[in-house]
């Protein structure tokens, strides 16, 4: 069975998804089966993929949508979701 | 005995022979490598930067740089690339550098940021290479021998490579940025590095002996005896002062907490970078010229604003004094309308140029500034140069005034300053007081104003210093004229006496609120602060203003310093 969610969130911290945010946004992707991209602005990248993430060029303030799809998207969603709120929060630096 | 310049990176000073890094050649090769090939280097490479890792007594910042490498290297969409151009024929050292080219490529065209972390992504495609060619060490000479690196461009890993070997003392890069991971790593080392020399690969071969000075931004190329001499006398005192200062405050910077606040002059972002890592309680004088030469046409309005909300925002949320552009004397660009004069240190220059001849760009670089203060939360003071009538004050407060509004919260966080460097400045310095939050007391050219004394000039030269009483005098009568009409104003010391270590308790003593410093001398003036106290700096400074000539106050201070165990280079002048 086959899922597909799509979240939408602001990222907040002070260098955006840059460096080792970038780095453990896609790393968390990584571990899961289902294909996740992002998106801002038309332009999209693979979630797992750093140096794709790093090319949308996300910045504070920036509001992404992150589309999940295949089976283990809803445990995906938990995860990122989770990562994200660690990286606005300032937790990853 | 050759002299070049760059841009200080790390401050300190080294002496050594050059060794010259050499690019790889990136031909391409004929050994057929398959996608295996392409994975293997991949598992060397991440046990390398593993083994490095754990190889360092490291820090927070390195161990973040090479996370994120360990990270690229496992990229999917990267192996993807290379796995596609593999299928298409292309041979594999030729498949990564295309997948490599196309981040690198993309990332360029972004922002400032991630260009500069361009050079960690090569980086990494760099030991992939390296990896497939059995190559990954890089060979440094092993001799005793203290050596200085000189080198096109340094990836992060392999500046820990180099840096971990004992004998590499400095390291010079033809290119390099002032926020790349490269700086970073060298800063929090303490080795001593300038950036951006240009011509160094045309001064320098193999060999030769090199003085690399990081505090005053100078390289010798085979200097002669004299000058080695001097450094061998000095460099023992800097390099005991640093190790104290390290072991007092740590490598990552300072956490200060003392009677005057000590802020940082910046001309540029290394010098933005530099101040921020040693913590400096604010920018005290940012310099705004650097936007408006070598170029045809001035910034427009937005270009500006980036700017400074780039310089802003990177100091958030301290308090940043940005200066009107000061221009004057003899370097003018061609956009701005100057007839040459007779004696252009009295002539148009500062706020009387951009009142008289260029009121657009002064209300265009107002309205930038204001613009990037709202995006930001840091206080902002807008300092006015060479003023010497107060009417200078009240016609940029109007311009000001216009373009804040009614905007509350940036009434409160935008202020005015005044720069206090003209004798009529520091007589009216009371008056001055009733229309500004601050005065910055510019001793460069109050000193020459004072004595009357052309410090280029080569028959009077001698008798400048910013240690005659007369000068210390001027800053004397602020303090006091302008504390007696507004209690709260701030009475800011920048220009080279606030950099120099004989100063500090002078003017802490005549009771000023903050010195700024050159970015590099910022250890050394914390190492001074924290062995003074308040009521000995009051004591010492009204000796000071008594005395007779500048090298009174020189020999009162030294014998005051030599009391009190304070170890400072005592090369006055040699080393501001």
């Amino acid at each position: 069975m086959s899922n597909n969610i799509i979240i939408r969130v602001k990222i907040l911290n002070k260098i955006g998804l840059h460096a080792r945010p970038a780095a453990r946004f896609s790393e968390t992707c990584r571990k899961f089966k289902s294909k996740i991209i992002v998106k801002k602005n038309g332009q999209q990248a693979n979630g797992k993929s750093l140096l794709d993430i790093l090319k949308l060029n996300v910045v504070q303030g920036d509001e992404i949508e992150i589309e999940i799809i295949g089976e283990d998207a809803e445990s995906a969603k938990n995860a990122i979701l989770e990562i994200i709120d660690k990286i606005n929060n300032g937790e990853i630096q | 005995m050759l002299q070049l310049k760059g841009t200080v990176i790390s401050p300190g000073i080294s002496l050594g022979k050059a060794f010259i890094l050499k690019e790889d050649n990136k031909a391409s090769e004929r050994t057929k490598y398959t996608i295996e090939d392409f994975y293997s280097a991949r598992n060397v490479v991440k046990n390398f930067i593993s083994t490095l890792m754990s190889s360092l007594e490291i820090q927070a910042a390195v161990r973040d740089i090479l996370d994120v490498q360990l990270s690229i290297l496992d990229d999917p969409e990267l192996e993807d690339q290379v796995k596609k151009l593999l299928d298409n024929g292309v041979d594999l050292i030729n498949a990564i550098h295309t997948a490599f080219d196309y981040y690198v490529n993309a990332l360029a065209n972004t922002s400032e940021y991630l260009r500069e972390r361009v050079i960690d992504i090569r980086g990494i495609e760099d030991l992939l290479i390296r990896a497939l060619r059995n190559n990954l060490v890089i060979n440094i000479p092993t001799s005793n021998e203290d050596i200085i690196l000189i080198a096109k461009e340094l990836d992060p890993i392999r500046t820990i490579m180099i840096i971990t070997t004992q004998n590499i003392k400095g390291i010079i890069l033809e290119q390099g940025g002032a926020t790349s991971h490269t700086a970073i790593l060298l800063r929090s080392r303490g080795i001593p590095a300038i950036f951006n020399v240009r011509g160094i690969f045309d001064a320098v071969k193999n060999n030769d002996y090199i003085i690399l000075d990081a505090y005053r931004n100078v390289i010798y190329v085979n200097p002669d005896n004299e000058t080695i001499s001097k450094y061998f006398n000095i460099i023992n005192i800097i390099n005991n002062i640093n190790e104290e200062i390290l072991k007092e405050i740590g490598r990552e910077g300072l956490d200060i907490n003392y009677p005057i606040r000590i802020m940082a002059n910046v001309n540029n972002i290394a010098d933005l970078e530099l101040a921020l890592h040693y913590n400096a309680n604010g920018v005290g004088l940012l310099r705004t010229e650097f936007l408006f030469f070598n170029r045809s046409y001035p910034p427009s309005e937005d270009e500006q604003f980036n700017v400074y909300r780039q310089y802003f925002s990177r100091f958030e949320p301290k308090t940043i004094i940005i200066r009107l552009l000061d221009i004057g004397g003899e370097k003018i660009p061609p956009y701005l309308r100057v007839p040459s004069e007779r004696n252009p240190q009295l002539g148009l220059r500062g706020i009387r140029l951009l009142l008289r001849n260029a009121r657009d760009i002064l209300i265009s670089q107002i309205r930038a500034i204001v613009r990037a203060a709202r995006e930001v939360k840091n206080t902002i003071v807008i300092l006015i140069p060479m003023v010497s009538f107060v009417n200078e004050v009240l016609e940029v407060k109007k311009i000001l005034n216009n373009i804040i509004g009614d905007d509350e919260s940036l009434v409160t966080r935008i202020k005015l300053g005044a720069m206090v460097e003209t004798p009529s400045a520091v007589l009216q310095s009371d008056v001055l007081a009733e229309h500004v939050d601050l005065l910055s007391i510019g001793t460069n050219d109050l000193t020459q104003y004072i004595l009357a004394v052309d410090r280029e000039s080569s028959t009077v030269n001698d008798m400048y210093s910013q240690f005659s009483p007369a000068a210390l005098r001027a800053i004397d009568i602020v303090v006091k004229n302008a504390k007696k009409i507004k209690k709260d104003i701030e009475i800011d010391v920048c220009g080279e006496l606030a950099s120099e270590p004989l100063a500090v308790p002078l003017l802490i003593g005549l009771g000023v609120d903050a010195i700024s410093v050159e970015p590099p001398n910022l250890p050394i003036i914390y190492y001074v602060l924290k062995r003074l106290n308040i009521n000995e700096a009051r004591e010492l400074s009204y000796k000071a203003l008594n005395l007779s000539n500048p090298d009174e106050v020189i020999e009162l201070v030294k014998n005051f310093f030599i009391k009190k165990n304070i170890k400072v280079p005592q090369v006055i002048g040699e080393f501001v």
